[in-house]
């Protein structure tokens, strides 16, 4: 039996937000009737509609809430903005009364969960997942319904015009087969005119077929995407929540904020919104806490004393970005520096290195955080990871931009749905399997000599980076081909996230646009498969998620070489060479390929360097004054704690002796500065110490 | 007999059918909830692998022609898969595999839907029959820990022995919830 209170909760969920939202436009404009209205409707449905459901205690605060409003719309009398304050907390203590309600049907639902009943998250859940739909839209969409039938109908004509020259073809084989080894002059004549009929059926059959296929592919691809679009959300739904959250901090710190919005307008699939709401909290309360001032410092600033918080919402193709803005004191990127060095992230002089954007960037790692106190809002470093989490999870971007004493804008860039997507269906063995567009970079054929092999796995070169070759048949579990000599990969270079991966496939097949299924349960299929869509047979096709190949990679080095080690612990390259030029060039790199490098000028430094910190390759030149490189070689070679850590050799000495003297000292590598090839270095470093 | 007698005994016979009626309605209601449903069940006499067994239709969704079963990285054994349906995916597990019985030479021809959106389906092997089941037809099984719960009770009929077994708990065990 479905449970009376679960139907009520997801209205008054409902019924809160647009109190919520029609209360906050009451106190910016008292005298605006229609919200008035729209509160006081609200607020007798809820008292109903609770006393119906058994929930007399919402019911009794709607009722109080109702009388606290029907003085507005009678009296001449404008309330004032803590007027409408009192009435908001009523608000969040039904919210509260709710929640408790939900708890209580989500125990009651846990101790029979296999009976289907919806949990307390499925609840929640409910409130975005609910969605209004206009008449004008569902009309659009029957009318699309209606034009594509039309259109099955011209083909049905086409139905009668193949059955015609079916018949003229019947007529033909019997008569050939009555009149064979006629004259094939006088068989021409007597059955020209059938093979003319049996032609001019088949044309006008083509010539009404094509364009009705064609306009009824149109008409259905708009159906669909018509479909797709009701199942959007108004990103306004979520305002409410974030500008109570905003009052709530203010109010707790007592800074006077103004929260300004725009863009409500724009629509986002449910889901993804509830987690954007989820990170746009944090990004408020940190904004209230640590980006706006006390009154006192906007007031010696300069700045008005009321801070403004500024959410944006803008709308483009089919991305939507979230702009929080604050007109506070700004993050300061020395003060950023300092906490990433004091977190062990990198040393005094990496930090130095980075530029501004990049030390923000390093504000969405968990556990860094500048404030200088935690509060009961924010300040414990947790909040801005969370936000680039979110960013992450739906194949979005989170940047953030700071000036001192003028404030911080952090924005989220996410798709407006990931239901229906481009792929590239690419084919593996006699499967397909679709790769979500937004994450390929490139499509690329690569000879399986260019390869690079290593302990953990293969790897391809791109863009100066070493890359982490996955062949498809694995990501699938597919065996090998059989009798396979295999000359070359059909590679794709997808970026998800901070990962790039090689995906390693037999041809490209095409891109779609797809409606992605989720996998129905009890699978348990691996983490790499995203979901499913259909092809044109009604049969499934595997959806990747870029995001979750690494396990496929791990588990596919774990295969073959038992745990390997993670890619943050590939131990510093040591660059060693007189040559400034030549020690910049190597750093960038193998920087730029991934690796972190540390640098000397002298093999005497180098030797220094090595006992406070542990190398997984050294980069020596040979001619250097004080100790040349064949002696540095020597050198570690004789150490026991250094002897493991490979040498490559990087010199102008080109001949042979030069070359043999660097092997026999013991370079696992001799490269000559005069032929140097950055792909050739990167993947005998790649060989040498494994991936980035 | 006059017009107007005639019209009294028909009265008469009208009203005792109507009592008749009435009196077999209440009856229904005073007689025990199932005897009727037990000597009307139907079941599906199937054979999963190298088994046979019935299982009642009033606990299946459906039943389907197996289209192409799609495999998945990292399923359960027991999984063949999932299928595309009216437009939903549906995962697949094989019968004779759930119950831990010889798998059969080729492909299964026919999947079971089993009750639910997206509930799982159950290949079989073949479809032999559909039988209307008598309660003399069951024999009851010791309830014991070595009997597995999807098993109900012995379906023997002409000397033939099948398993009668319960759709929700062969469910639970492929969702590996048993």
């Amino acid at each position: 039996m479905v449970d009376l209170r679960a139907s009520f909760c997801i209205e008054a969920r409902e019924i809160l937000q647009a109190l919520t939202s029609e209360l906050l436009t009451l106190e910016k404009s008292p005298t605006n009737a229609a919200a008035l209205a729209t509160c006081l409707r609200s607020a007798h449905t809820l008292k109903g509609s609770g006393r119906i459901a058994g929930q007399f205690t919402i019911a009794d605060m709607a009722h109080t809430l109702e009388d606290a409003l029907l003085p507005l719309r009678d009296s001449v009398e404008v309330a004032e903005s803590e007027y409408f304050t009192d009435l908001l907390r009523i608000v969040k203590r039904m919210g509260e009364t709710i929640e408790k309600v939900e708890s209580e049907i989500a125990a009651a639902s846990s101790a029979d969960e296999a009976s289907g009943s919806r949990s307390r998250a499925d609840i929640h859940g409910d409130v975005l997942e609910t969605v209004r739909v206009g008449i004008a839209e569902m009309d659009h969409l029957w009318e699309g319904l209606s034009e594509a039938t039309i259109q099955l109908g011209q083909l049905h004509a086409v139905k009668g015009n193949l059955s015609h020259a079916m018949q003229f073809a019947a007529s033909l084989q019997e008569s050939l087969r009555t009149n064979r080894g006629g004259d094939p002059a006088l068989l021409w004549n007597r059955f020209r005119a059938t093979v003319d009929s049996l032609a001019t059926t088949l044309a006008i059959a083509q010539q009404t077929m094509t364009p009705s296929l064609s306009r009824l592919e149109r008409e259905i691809d708009d159906v669909r995407s018509q479909a797709g679009t009701l199942r959007l959300i108004p990103v306004g739904t979520i305002f409410g929540t974030l500008e109570l959250a905003m009052r709530d901090a203010a109010a707790l710190l007592d800074k006077p904020v103004s929260f300004v919005t725009s863009g409500n307008d724009a629509k986002i699939e449910g889901h993804i919104l509830l987690s954007i709401r989820d990170a746009l909290l944090h990004v408020i309360r940190n904004a209230v806490d640590h980006g706006i001032e006390s009154r006192g410092e906007r007031l010696a600033a300069g700045k008005p004393i009321m801070g403004t918080i500024r959410l944006d919402v803008v709308h483009h193709g089919r991305r939507v970005e979230f702009r929080c803005q604050d007109d506070g004191r700004g993050v300061d990127p020395e003060k950023v520096r300092a906490a990433i060095v004091a977190r062990g992230r990198l040393t005094r002089e990496q930090a130095a290195a980075l530029s501004t954007a990049e030390v923000f960037s390093f504000l969405f790692e968990t556990g860094l955080s500048t404030a200088e106190r935690v509060t009961e809002i924010s300040g414990r470093g947790v909040g801005l990871d969370v936000v680039r989490a979110v960013a992450n999870r739906f194949r979005g971007q989170a940047t953030i931009h700071s000036q001192l004493n003028r404030g911080t804008e952090i924005t989220i860039d996410v798709p407006m749905s990931l239901s229906a997507i481009t792929v590239l269906s690419v084919a593996v063995g006699p499967r397909a399997v679709l790769i979500p567009f937004d994450a390929v970079r490139q499509t690329l054929r690569v000879s399986v000599d260019e390869m690079v092999r290593n302990s953990e796995g293969e790897s391809i070169l791109y863009e100066q980076r070493a890359i982490p070759f996955i062949a498809l048949r694995a990501v699938l579990e597919l065996p090998p081909a059989v009798n396979e000599v295999r000359k070359t990969w059909t590679i794709v270079v997808v970026h998800a996230g901070s990962k790039w991966f090689a995906l390693g496939a037999d041809s490209l097949v095409d891109t779609l646009d797809i409606v992605v299924k989720p996998l129905p349960p009890g699978l348990d299929a691996a983490p790499s498969i995203a979901g499913a869509a259909f092809d044109s047979h009604g049969d499934p096709v595997l959806v990747l998620d870029p995001m979750k190949l690494d396990v496929v990679r791990s588990n596919g080095a774990q295969k073959q070489t038992g745990p390997a080690l993670a890619p943050s612990t590939r131990l510093p390259i040591l660059v060693i060479d007189d040559s400034l030029t030549t020690r910049m060039l190597e750093q960038s790199i193998l920087e730029a390929a991934g690796y972190s490098v540390d640098l000397s000028a002298s093999a005497e430094d180098a030797l220094r360097r090595v006992q406070s910190r542990t190398y997984g390759l050294f980069i020596v030149d040979v001619e250097m004054p004080g100790m040349n490189g064949y002696e540095f070689t020597r050198a570690t070679r004789a150490d026991p704690r250094l002897s493991s850590i490979p040498v490559i050799m990087v010199t102008s000495l080109s001949n042979a002796d030069s070359r043999q003297r660097g092997l026999d000292a013991g370079a696992s590598e001799y490269i000559v500065k005069g032929d140097f090839d950055q792909k050739h270095f990167v993947r005998k470093v790649t060989e040498l110490l494994g991936p980035a | 007999m006059s017009d107007e007698s005639a019209l009294i005994a028909n009265r008469s016979t009208a009203n005792a059918q109507v009592n008749e009626l009435r009196n077999a309605f209440d009856q229904s209601f005073s007689e025990p909830i199932g005897i009727t449903d037990q000597a009307e069940d139907l079941v599906l006499a199937i054979r999963a692998g190298s088994e046979q067994h019935v299982i009642r239709l009033s606990e299946l969704a459906g039943i389907h022609e197996c289209p192409t079963i799609v495999p998945l990285p990292g399923m359960k054994p027991s999984c063949m898969g999932m299928v595309g349906l009216r437009g939903r995916l549906h995962a697949v597990f094989r019968l004779s595999a759930l119950l831990g019985t010889e798998p059969g030479q080729s492909a299964p021809k026919w999947l079971l839907m089993t009750p639910g959106r997206d509930a799982p389906t159950l290949a079989v092997d073949e479809i032999e029959g559909c039988l209307a089941m008598k309660p003399e037809d069951l024999r009851p099984i010791e309830q014991s820990s070595n009997v597995d719960s999807h098993l109900q009770a012995l379906f023997v009929r002409d000397g033939d022995i099948r398993g009668l077994l319960h759709i929700s708990a062969l469910i639970e065990l492929a969702l590996g919830k048993a």
